[in-house]
């Protein structure tokens, strides 16, 4: 088309067409030149759903080009027709979305709770914005590594192109992401940090800058309780290595941290987790955690035992705990819930299909923002993770009603 | 005056207890006794005490109940959505749970005791099944997050830190030691297992009794659970994870006998609390769930040791008094001579 251009039309007319783009992006329309994505969305349009997703405005030009290119993409409404389909295939494990030849699966460690049920719906209303993209596959592993790699071999198998998933094993799913490229797929993981991962084993990794985390978290907890401590870590699973990069990193901006326990990232083990803190004597004025569902039971157990309740700040966003500041008063951060990097995931897969530039490694901004009560959504359910998800309200509306 | 008799798993996981809460006091945590550190211990305890009972009536019948954790989050999801969060519905949630607890329950005894299958794997199985259901019957999104506040605030509350769920769990265990002591059908129940063969000889309906227990083991899930989804108030499908294997390693350092035929209710209540109270300490310690893991099983190890080698040692000694000179009494209690010296 260029060599066109520069044989058969006039320097004149060429002049005419650049001055026409330029024009074009004076008045803000971002055009990302990719399927689904240059359909005139403004400026304005992704200021919104970055300020949305990120729950502060941040400025489009530090986003990495991936981000930028699937907020865009994410910006475009739904039609009705589009939104129908998005539940019909977020209820079912395998669907039609178009007629495009490739297939995006979704391969999940364990689609246990609320949030995974977001991640999926985000794959699905992404992969809607391609036309590319004909058919969706899910799997669940149902917490088994063994059972995680067949699903992959399966979807594969069943001409799976682009998978992505949150992986819940970490390094030892490796060797399933490994086979699923070698036989010509491409793989991409969103939120947890598989840093670990080759090129060979992973195409595409989406996530925040883990030790960046650290430092925020930091800052935040010096500005709100003016000292560098005593705060407690808590622990997701013991040896992950989300916890040990933002709590290295949170440690070397010399915060002092007086306790760290595991909670498995379970209701059940935050609530243990912070009564085994109380039991310690050890007074903290922050506690800082990397996942906000267990929350509301940490807050529980000093409830229970009429103890202060320290400044707290975690990664993602839960309602049960945006609404625990009804009743409470402590100074409680979160960032945003996360499941829309599952969008960035889809959007860097069909670069990667359409031999696009494409960096293997994205990783987007997580800021914390204060948390108020008037953020809470009493008639959404506990684990609706907020409008920060970036699925349309129409669509949560339907999730939050379904039933299994 | 007539000496008290504590039998010897009383005083074994009773005498380790009491160890532990010395060191704890003296090594881990100088507020161990506070009201505060009591006050969230103690739920933590009750709710390990309840569902250790079950699974020791179980061990007891030579069986062993895998199903306790599919169980217990079952009954938290049956709380969340029969109830609606509604304090109104809370009695119908519960008594969903008691129905399909007592199902559960049939399901293990009859297929174990009825058709003979292996328990191990039955119950594997019916955990499988569970799960399945509590995770189609959720749904992908959980509609409603909190139990009612009458559960929530119950769990919660506490009399100068001891809290309401310890206190019934103690109630618990108090009856049940009652029942399988004192009561005709509870002696039954656990005798029917000491030796299968003689119970059935005699007329004892062993297959019926072995089968209550698997029912009641899944009630007290049941109670265990309802109370746990209070504790944790916002319930999801990991909340029965915990229990899986620490039930069966705090009925073993209670004294029951693998292979059944023995159990103490009151050393099953003490060994629940012994390894509820070290988890913790580790947990204080700042140790890893991994550590915690492994000191679970090296008390269910030194547990199985001291029980087979104690066993071992008694019963060398009985035989070597038997070589000596065995007296009447030795050949009555080996069988060889019954009670009328025929």
């Amino acid at each position: 088309m260029n060599k066109l251009f520069s044989r058969a039309v006039r320097p004149g007319f060429k002049m005419a067409v650049a001055a026409l783009c330029v024009s074009v992006a004076s008045v803000g329309v971002v055009s990302m030149g990719s399927a689904g994505a240059s359909t005139g969305v403004t400026n304005k349009q992704l200021e919104k759903t970055v300020a949305t997703v990120l729950g502060e405005s941040y400025p489009i030009s530090k986003l990495p080009p991936a981000v930028k290119q699937a907020l865009t993409t994410a910006s475009i409404p739904l039609t009705k027709a589009q939104a129908k389909k998005a539940i019909q295939c977020w209820k079912a494990t395998s669907c039609k979305l178009g007629s495009g030849k490739y297939t995006i699966a979704m391969d999940t460690g364990y689609y246990v709770n609320t949030w995974r049920a977001f991640a999926k719906m985000n794959v699905i209303i992404q992969a809607l914005h391609y036309p590319n993209i004909g058919k969706f596959i899910f799997t669940d592993a149902k917490g088994s590594l063994s059972t995680f790699e067949s699903n992959i071999r399966e979807t594969v198998a069943q001409g799976a192109k682009m998978i992505v998933g949150y992986n819940t094993f970490g390094p030892a799913a490796y060797p399933a992401f490994k086979a699923a490229i070698k036989a010509g797929a491409y793989v991409s993981t969103f939120v947890d940090p598989s840093t670990t991962a080759t090129a060979t084993e992973l195409s595409i990794r989406v996530q925040p800058t883990i030790c960046e985390e650290g430092k925020l978290m930091a800052a935040d907890v010096k500005k709100v309780i003016g000292a560098d401590g005593p705060v407690a870590y808590m622990t997701g699973v013991a040896g992950n290595t989300e916890d040990a990069g933002w709590q290295k990193c949170s440690t070397a901006t010399g915060i002092q941290s007086v306790f760290n326990a595991t909670t498995t990232w379970t209701p059940a083990g935050g609530g243990k987790a912070a009564s085994a803190l109380i039991a310690s004597g050890k007074t903290v004025k922050a506690i800082m955690y990397s996942y906000s569902t267990p929350v509301p039971n940490i807050v529980q157990a000093y409830l229970t035992a009429k103890k202060q309740i320290p400044m707290i700040i975690s990664f993602t966003y839960n309602n049960s705990t945006a609404c625990l500041l009804k009743t409470n008063t402590f100074p409680l951060y979160l960032s945003n819930a996360l499941n829309w990097a599952a969008r960035v995931s889809v959007t860097a897969l069909v670069n990667k299909v359409e031999k696009k530039k494409q960096a293997e490694a994205v990783y987007y901004p997580m800021p914390f923002f204060k948390v108020t009560k008037t953020m809470c959504t009493s008639s959404a359910p506990g684990g609706y993770p907020g409008t920060t998800a970036l699925v349309p309200a129409s669509l949560s509306q339907q999730m939050l009603a379904a039933t299994g | 005056m007539s000496k008290i008799h504590i039998p010897g798993p009383i005083k074994a996981i009773g005498g380790a207890l009491a160890v532990l809460l010395v060191l704890t006091q003296l090594v881990v945590s100088s507020h161990f006794f506070d009201r505060a550190s009591l006050s969230v211990l103690t739920p933590l305890v009750g709710v390990m005490i309840i569902l250790t009972i079950g699974q020791a009536l179980v061990i007891g019948t030579g069986g062993i109940d895998l199903s306790v954790a599919a169980v217990v989050t079952l009954v938290g999801q049956i709380v969340l959505r029969e109830s609606l969060g509604a304090n109104g519905h809370l009695g119908g949630a519960i008594i969903n749970c008691l129905v399909v607890c007592i199902a559960i329950g049939l399901v293990n005894g009859i297929l174990i005791e009825g058709l003979h299958l292996n328990a191990l794997v039955v119950t594997l199985a019916v955990g499988e099944l569970v799960t399945g259901i509590a995770t189609s019957y959720r749904g992908p999104v959980a509609h409603f997050s909190n139990v009612p506040a009458n559960l929530a605030s119950f769990a919660v509350s506490n009399i100068g830190g001891i809290s309401y769920i310890l206190i019934i769990s103690v109630g618990l265990a108090i009856l049940g030691s009652f029942f399988v002591h004192r009561v005709i059908v509870g002696r039954r129940l656990i005798l029917a297992s000491a030796v299968r063969q003689s119970a059935i000889f005699v007329g004892l309906r062993a297959n019926g009794y072995r089968i209550l227990a698997y029912v009641l083991a899944a009630c007290l899930y049941g109670v265990g659970g309802v109370l746990a989804a209070g504790q944790v108030q916002a319930p999801d499908l990991s909340l029965g994870s915990p229990y899986l294997l620490a039930t069966v390693a705090a009925a073993v350092l209670g004294g029951a006998a693998l292979s059944g035929g023995r159990v103490s209710i009151i050393a099953t209540m003490l060994g629940a609390a012994f390894l509820t109270i070290l988890d913790y300490d580790l947990q204080v310690k700042g140790y890893s769930a991994g550590v915690e893991t492994l000191a679970q099983g090296v008390a269910l190890v030194v547990a199985l040791t001291l029980a087979f080698s104690v066993g071992r040692w008694s019963g060398a000694g009985r035989w070597m008094r038997w070589k000596k000179s065995p007296t009447t009494k030795d050949l009555a209690t080996h069988g060889v001579l019954t009670e009328q010296g025929q």
